[in-house]
């Protein structure tokens, strides 16, 4: 089999968070006049589209690679899209080194992989013009960064066998397939994609689709398409390590905030980070006290809530803007 | 390879060599008789001194057989391996002598009979067909060739017989076959002539089974107990085969209560027919007698480990142990835990609302419940039926039982309509119920297809004639040209089309011939006439006497005012031009040509009206339509489409939608009523039904639709549960609806719908 016979999508998609991130050259801002930003984490995203083989191919993975910068750029990203020739072997390692080389300890860094793969027994291949970068390159590659946080989204078939290569602590990867046997064209980057655009995927209505949630979303959808079209599926996503606190795409743009109102969004937080202790006091707890103590706790946030969105109306544009609800600090 | 000896289908038994299992049992006062008439061919052959031995001393006629396992003939040896239970040894030795003797087709045969024995019907297939190379003259080859045919229902079984009694018309085993045939078509005075040979055979074996089968005859004839089971048991009194053979003609005409009495019979005085034990346990189950039919299979399974179905079924039993059943008065439901919540509903609705306008229908409303059991993965469904995988049909009515491919099973892609497919088995409810199951497999088939159609989810709801449309819902293409081709069955043989189809498709044609005789019959003498027939079955007549009370009308008359019928009825149908414009019509639309895919489609809609299957012309046409700019006329087509019951979900959702755009939110809702029971287990047509209910004031029903995407356990729990939580607010049940607030709100605590609504609830 010809490499251009194995559908591959190769994706790898780390560290997107950055609520107060830079605007990065291809990069629509989410806010203006921001606070002196650099000091605070970033947001770096590179998204590679490979070797696409047929038109039909080449069509969807440039459709993904869109939506993927698109989506990354809403949440204050700095993004970096490689396409066609500029996608090769050398392109994709000079993009990440330089990526490694201006990331910070508290970044984010994500690598996403658009294209077709191959496992030949040993090695994950990423196809792209000229050589192929295998799994250990990207490693290799991705080795001199001091974010803590990343994140390699691999997409593509055979993607399951760069799990164990790139695997290190502070990474999560998720990859297509699970294992490098399943070569079957992937499906995944579509419904990945699908998942950015779609706001039932943002679980916890934070109006932010993390990582997390996207993989569970495509996950679920590329099982059911399988299903529905009656046909074995050959693939079957892997997530490894916690995608959770990497946000790919928003599903409303962050509104700003009037510095006088920021005492609200600081009550917000705090009743947010009360419920999460509730929950996971929940266990020493009877369902009657906890429910009462959640309900509590709701009522004082959509109060909360509801003077937050009732004072936003009524005030005039304001001069100085922060983000609402881009919390990076994790 | 020979894998083990087993039995199910009762002629195997006297082929498979194990004639010393039935000899042992006879009655004392006849081993002598007996022993004579075999021993008249005994002294030349070996085999059947053994077997003569054995009737008086059983142990002394095995270590006859040990002996010949020393006999220089592989052949020999072989069949001594087999009739001592040595299924391996048998098939070795048979190997060592077709390799000593590649030209005995003698040996092929035996050896294909040792295969067909064990069910391993390829090998025995391959086996026959060898012996009729080398000698094409081998009647044992062909009709072995022939019970491999029977077994899989195909017509060739009956030209195989028929040409071997062409040359020899007293060949006993031919006529016990053609008997079979006859039988299974309920011709039971062609099978009765066939038997005249074999009931006076000199061979004792054949002569038992040709009195089994007469008895069979005067079973399905209405005339039980028959004499013919006093005089077998008289020759032989553990004679199981004889209620065992009784029972399989219950069995293939739906009698699954009577099928089981005569099979406790069959093991009260064979308690080692293991076969009987197995086909005892597969039809308690049919009639929903779970206990007794899982003690009854494994018994069987003791007794024979190596038969499939038993397998299949113990462990079919075991994965279903887990299943939710939900019963009421009217259904008793066995769905998969994780589709019982977004199903349980429509399923009882279907079903109560079946069984109320089918049973209206025909003047038969059950009193007892409705059993259904749905089956997400087809094979099992498969097995639940018959025992093995690979059955080619959607769901089967044993009686009061309904089992079914669950809609998971299945794709919509590929035409499945599962609400359509309940109705369909409601009505064989009904028409089985109304007849103690005497109805014929045609007219039963026919009531359930012309039910679909006029009363079932998916029915044909009538078309605007002022505007050109044509009046009846479309059939297969197909169906029409088999009409052209005069390949229609005459109604006095239509069941023959369905048992053993002799072109491909013909079980196809077989249907939809039958729901159009109905549809005929209820055109032409009134829908009345239709329940006066069934009646008439319920009284024990056959076809041609039911349709000729019922209808005061000769039957060949009734053919040949349905073939009048249909020529009107298919007039101006086209189904070349169909093709060509279809083709035409999908090509320009892959393309986005939509002058030329209209224009096409509309042709296709000429050629063929009302054709809702897919792929369909409507949903190209309103594409087309949608794509000049005619949203108007592109509504039309598709509601054109919906009433002619087509279900594609893409354009059903796409015409939901354009129905909301211009307002018409009530039609609006119809269409995605559909929609949801088309595709009731997917998230987003259930929320989408249940937000429109909502919207049109139907809390009640909104809340089911929420119900059912919670229990199908949606990626966006939190928006599952705020909906429920709407949905309970708006009928004012608070305390619900401040319940799925919080779990909402846990999931979400940012959730600001949800944080609004609570902030209400509390005011």
């Amino acid at each position: 089999m010809t490499r251009l016979h194995v559908f591959v999508m190769f994706a790898i998609a780390a560290g997107i968070v950055s609520s107060l991130g830079r605007a990065a050259e291809t990069q629509t801002p989410a806010v203006t006049a921001l606070p002196d930003a650099k000091h605070h984490p970033q947001a770096r995203i590179l998204i590679v589209t490979g070797l696409a083989g047929e038109p039909d191919y080449a069509r969807e993975f440039a459709q993904q690679g869109d939506a993927s910068a698109r989506h990354a750029e809403a949440t204050g990203a700095t993004v970096t899209l490689l396409t066609e020739e500029n996608a090769g072997r050398e392109g994709i390692r000079a993009a990440i080194e330089t990526m490694a080389r201006e990331s910070k300890a508290s970044d984010r860094i994500v690598v996403q992989l658009i294209g077709h793969g191959t496992f030949d027994g040993e090695h994950y291949r990423f196809n792209v013009p000229g050589p192929d970068p295998t799994a250990e390159d990207l490693a290799a590659w991705l080795k001199p960064a001091t974010a803590k946080r990343q994140l390699a989204v691999i997409a593509t078939s055979a993607s399951g066998a760069a799990q164990d290569v790139l695997a290190q602590a502070g990474r999560a990867v998720i990859t297509a397939t699970r294992h490098g046997r399943e070569r079957n064209a992937s499906l995944f980057g579509g419904f990945w994609a699908l998942a950015l655009d779609s706001p039932g995927a943002d679980v916890d209505k934070d109006d932010r689709i993390s990582a997390d949630e996207a993989f569970r979303f495509a996950e679920r959808a590329l099982a059911a398409y399988y299903e529905d079209h009656q046909r074995i599926a050959t693939e079957h996503p892997r997530l490894e390590g916690d995608a959770g606190s990497f946000i790919v795409a928003r599903t409303r743009p962050g509104e700003p905030v009037e510095p006088e109102l920021l005492h609200l969004v600081g009550r917000v937080d705090e009743l947010t980070a009360a419920i999460d202790e509730l929950k996971t006091d929940r266990r020493v707890l009877t369902d009657d006290d906890y429910f009462a103590r959640l309900q509590d706790l709701l009522l004082e946030l959509a109060r909360v809530d509801q003077e937050l969105k009732l004072k936003q109306q009524d005030s005039p544009e304001p001069e100085v803007r922060v983000p609402f609800l881009e919390d990076d600090s994790q | 390879m020979i894998q083990g000896a087993r039995r199910s289908l009762v002629f195997a038994n006297r082929i498979s060599g194990r004639s010393n299992g039935i000899l042992r049992r006879f009655g004392p006062p006849l081993l002598a008789a007996l022993a004579a008439s075999v021993a008249v061919s005994a002294n030349a052959d070996p085999l059947a001194q053994c077997r003569v031995l054995e009737i008086s001393d059983r142990e002394g006629g095995r270590d006859c057989f040990r002996d010949l396992l020393a006999n220089p003939s592989p052949a020999l040896r072989a069949e001594a391996a087999w009739a001592l239970g040595d299924i391996q040894m048998a098939n070795a030795l048979f190997r060592s002598a077709t390799t000593a003797s590649p030209g005995d087709d003698a040996v092929r045969a035996r050896w294909g009979e040792l295969f067909l024995s064990t069910y391993q019907v390829r090998d025995a297939e391959a086996l026959f067909a060898q012996a009729l190379e080398i000698n094409v003259d081998n009647v044992a080859a062909k009709l072995g060739l022939a019970r491999v045919a029977l077994g899989r229902f195909e017509a060739r079984a009956k030209r195989i017989v028929d040409s071997v009694l062409a040359g020899d018309p007293d060949n006993v085993e031919a006529n016990l076959l053609a008997a079979r045939l006859a039988l299974e078509v309920g011709d039971n005075e062609r099978a009765r002539q066939s038997l005249r040979s074999p009931l006076d055979a000199e061979d004792v074996l054949l002569r038992l089974e040709g009195m089994a089968l007469a008895a069979a005859i005067d079973h399905l004839d209405g005339s039980a107990p028959s004499a013919w089971e006093t005089r077998a048991l008289e020759i032989h009194p553990g004679y199981g085969e004889l209620f065992e053979t009784i029972a399989h003609f219950y069995i293939i005409t739906r009698r699954y209560t009577e099928a089981i009495a005569q099979l406790e019979r069959a093991v009260a005085i064979d308690p080692e027919l293991w076969s009987a034990h197995a086909t005892l346990g597969i039809n308690l189950l049919r009639v929903n007698r779970f206990d007794d039919g899982r003690r009854t299979l494994a018994k069987a399974h003791d007794g024979d480990p190596y038969n499939v179905e038993v397998v299949n079924t113990l462990r079919l039993l075991d994965s279903v142990d887990g299943w939710e059943v939900l019963a009421d008065d009217d259904v008793i439901m066995r769905i998969h835990p994780d589709e019982s919540g977004a199903l349980a509903g429509y399923v009882k609705r279907l079903v109560t609302d079946a069984v109320a306008t089918v049973g209206e229908r025909y003047g038969f409303v059950p009193d007892y419940p409705v059993v259904v059991e749905l089956y997400p993965r087809h094979q099992d469904f498969a097995v639940r039926t018959s025992g093995l995988p690979g059955i080619g049909v959607l769901g089967v009515a044993f009686g009061d039982v309904v089992l079914m491919d669950s809609p998971s099973a299945r794709s919509v892609v590929e035409g499945f309509d599962w609400a359509s497919a309940l109705w369909h088995e409601v009505a064989h409810v009904v028409t089985l119920g109304a007849t103690n199951n005497l109805v014929s497999r045609w007219f039963s088939e026919g009531v359930s297809v012309y039910e679909e159609w006029q009363t079932g989810p998916s029915r044909f709801q009538g078309a605007d004639t002022a505007k050109g449309a044509a009046r009846y819902r479309a059939v297969p293409i197909g169906v029409v040209e088999a009409h052209r081709e005069a390949e229609m069955l005459t109604v006095a043989l239509l069941d023959e089309g369905f048992i053993r189809p002799t072109y491909p498709g013909q079980i196809m044609v077989s249907y939809n011939q039958a729901g159009l005789v109905c549809e005929f019959i209820a055109q032409a003498y009134g829908q009345a006439a239709l329940s006066r027939i069934l009646v008439a079955y319920r009284d024990g007549k056959d076809t041609v006497g039911a349709l000729e009370a019922a209808l005061d009308t000769p039957h060949h008359a009734v053919d040949e005012a349905f073939e009048a019928y249909l020529d009107d009825r298919f007039a101006g149908v086209d189904p070349a031009a169909y093709e060509v414009a279809m083709e035409e019509a999908m090509a320009a639309a892959s393309k986005d040509d939509w002058v030329v895919a209209a224009e096409a489609a509309r042709g296709a809609i000429a050629a063929y009206p009302n054709a809702a299957g897919n792929p369909s012309p409507y949903p190209i046409l309103a594409k087309a339509e949608m794509g000049l700019g005619n949203q108007a006329a592109a509504v039309d087509v598709l509601i054109e489409y919906w009433r002619a019951g087509g279900r594609s979900p893409g354009a059903l959702a796409r015409l939901a939608d354009a129905l909301d755009d211009a307002q018409r939110h009530e039609d609006a809702l119809a269409v995605r009523r559909s929609l949801a029971l088309t595709l009731p287990l997917t998230i987003e047509t259930r929320t989408r039904l249940g937000d429109d209910l909502l919207d049109a004031g139907k809390p009640r029903e909104a809340l089911q639709e929420y119900l059912a995407v919670q229990s199908l356990k949606p990626h966006d729990a939190a928006d599952a549960h705020y909906r429920l939580a709407r949905a309970y607010h708006r009928l004012n049940e608070s305390e619900d609806a401040r319940r799925h607030l919080l779990f909402a709100l846990e999931i979400a605590p940012r959730f600001q719908d949800a944080l609004s609504l609570l902030l209400e609830i509390n005011q």
